[in-house]
């Protein structure tokens, strides 16, 4: 069973930064694509499918699994504000006496999403189907808890000091009262479905998951700015990406990555040397090392993670290392999302 | 007027047994609620003992199927480490210190082990039996074990080294490593179960790290294993050995260490 909140180990932040807006001072040593995905991701739930309280069940029991404090948290504050009680969030959290099919079957779609061992399966879908909802708002869904995943991974890697505000603010009655008279503006927000919406570009195939959702867009656009980016080399970066799929065992993405790679001069039999052996005279010092710690990031414990990418930040530097975790945070979601595909 | 105080009456008597009845039932939920409770915290002991005797993994795998589950499949690496000539240092050490000393050795490459995405799946006297890649899918099962075995041979030198301040004798160990397929599973009864993988792989890594007395080596790989670390380590060839019910001979492989100019381990740390 995943660990409760009060369960998770935590460390220091990696970035030690003397500021009462800590989360403003970090952003601002991020490249510009990520911190435009790390402000879409803590911005309100935009939906057009589905129930955002089945969006919010996602959202808790994927950053339980994932072990992220910081994410956790605040995914229980939200849940306090939906009109959620300690022991309702309890239930969903032990899996225990859950109200309806529904629920027990979207909390068992996103731990498995989550966690990506075993890999969630088609029955898994079918089930979703069964209970009566609709694909577009499975595929909403999906693109959800890989959204989580990413925001798990980049709160966990920065060992982002837990959002004691807004988790006190869920825990007092005139709290959640505020919030829950403007819920409607700061938790979640229904809109039509984007109107010529083009998924074009590298990992087409697995962003298509998403459907044709808003998250899908925010996808698309992560994964366009994050391969622009010139802080890490495209080829480390999709390498990096084909150590995590080589690790969930993510054909399609694995593949995908082949074909990047290709064009960018790396044949399959060099890439197929690297991934072997997570070594290669191929590689520079600096690519190693990144592949090696990309591996972990996989499945871990957030203390163990935290303690590697403190030890990836003294090796590498700040820079990298930053572009590195936002590297392995939208690889990891992008891997996951294929796993549906499959 | 009669007719009121008997309608009156009996409404009375209804809002009685109703009130019982709800008080019955606020009771009978209060003590569930308890029971659920109790469960719960029985559940999370069990839970932390048993972590305790099998990797978290393993325990969480247990839990999400509700049963012991059924074996399956699974490539893996099996390492077999075993000190040698224990028994004889054994005889002439003071037990208590023995069981200190073996202690702090099992912890320490316990550790290692796991750091090294393995984990421990039986400690047979001085000797450890560990698996890669049983759990989890893990690409990169032999090369975790070939790391762990460096690994292991260091922090053995440092703990020989605080041995001997203490007067005890050094310890040497020898290590086999094989790969291949196996069936993993729960085996065992409801007095005493373990996880544990099954299968000729598990004979072999245990032959080989027998092999190592004979060849007078610290670490033995078979070709299986050496076919996939890549070019990372420092081997030499060793003569084919007959390895007991095996009809051909098996070549296998002494690992001297880290080949020059490599980088990094999973930790990080510079060679």
């Amino acid at each position: 069973m995943a660990k409760l909140l009060q369960e998770i180990e935590w460390e220091a932040p990696l970035v030690p930064i003397e500021s009462s807006d800590y989360e403003a001072q970090l952003l601002e040593k991020l490249s510009p694509w990520l911190q435009k995905s790390v402000q879409a991701v803590n911005g309100p739930v935009v939906f057009s499918y589905a129930d955002p309280k089945l969006i919010g069940i996602s959202q808790l029991v994927t950053s339980q699994e994932n072990a992220c404090r910081y994410c956790y948290g605040v995914e229980r504050a939200v849940m306090k504000f939906w009109g959620y009680s300690e022991k309702q969030i309890r239930d969903l959290e032990e899996e225990a006496s859950l109200a309806d099919g529904i629920t027990r079957q979207v909390v068992t779609f996103a731990r498995k999403l989550a966690k990506s061992n075993p890999t969630p399966a088609k029955k898994d879908w079918d089930a979703l189907l069964a209970e009566g909802l609709h694909q577009q708002a499975i595929s909403e869904i999906a693109a959800f808890v890989g959204d989580s995943c990413f925001a798990n991974r980049m709160a966990t890697f920065l060992a982002l000091p837990p959002n004691t505000t807004v988790e006190n603010l869920s825990n007092g009655f005139l709290g959640r009262l505020l919030v829950s008279v403007f819920k409607k503006k700061t938790l979640a927000r229904k809109v039509p479905p984007p109107v010529d919406f083009r998924n074009e570009g590298p990992c087409a195939g697995i962003i298509e998951v998403a459907g044709n959702t808003h998250l899908a867009v925010r996808l698309r656009e992560t994964t366009d700015g994050w391969l622009a980016s010139e802080v890490i080399p495209s080829r480390t970066k999709v390498l990096m990406m084909a150590v995590i799929a080589r690790q969930l065992g993510a054909r399609y993405c694995e593949e995908e990555t082949l074909r990047f790679l290709a064009d960018e001069g790396l044949p399959g039999k060099d890439v197929a040397e690297i991934l072997a052996a997570l070594s290669s005279p191929l590689l520079s010092d600096i690519e190693e090392r990144l592949l090696r710690w990309t591996r972990d990031t996989v499945w871990y414990e957030p203390r163990a993670i935290q303690k590697s990418t403190r030890r990836l930040c003294a090796d590498v530097g700040e820079r990298l290392t930053l572009e590195a975790i936002g590297t392995a945070a939208i690889a990891n979601t992008l891997a996951r999302l294929s796993l549906v595909r499959e | 007027m009669i007719a009121y105080f008997v309608i009156g009456g009996a409404g009375f008597s209804v809002a009685l047994v109703l009130t019982l009845i709800i008080l019955y039932l606020r009771k009978e939920r209060d003590m569930l609620r308890r029971r659920a409770d109790r469960s719960a915290q029985e559940l999370e002991r069990l839970q932390r003992s048993f972590s305790r005797f099998a990797p978290a993994e393993l325990v969480e795998r247990i839990i999400g199927a509700g049963t012991l589950g059924s074996g399956e499949r699974r490539e893996v690496t099996v390492m077999f480490a075993d000190i040698r000539d224990f028994t004889r240092i054994s005889e002439r050490q003071d037990p208590a210190v023995v069981i200190e000393v073996l202690n702090g050795y099992f912890s320490e490459m316990s550790r290692i082990i796991r750091s090294h995405h393995g984990h421990v799946t039986r400690i047979m006297g001085d000797g450890i039996m560990s698996v890669f890649g049983a759990l989890a899918q893990n690409p990169w099962h032999a090369l975790d074990a070939v790391e762990a075995a460096v690994d292991m041979k260091q922090a053995l030198d440092d703990y020989n080294e605080a041995l001997r301040t203490r007067g005890f004798p050094e310890l040497r160990f020898g290590i086999g490593i094989h790969c291949g397929t196996v069936v993993a599973g729960v085996v065992g009864s409801q007095e005493l179960l373990e996880f544990t993988v099954m299968g000729d792989v598990v004979n072999v890594a245990s032959r080989i790290e027998g092999l190592t007395r004979q060849f007078d080596a610290d670490i033995l790989i078979t070709n299986e294993v050496r076919d996939r670390i890549g070019d990372r380590f420092t081997l030499m060839e060793m003569h084919p050995a007959h390895l007991k019910g095996k009809t051909n001979a098996i070549t296998t492989w002494a690992l001297l260490g880290l080949a020059a100019g490599l980088k990094f381990t999973n930790e990080g740390r510079r060679y």
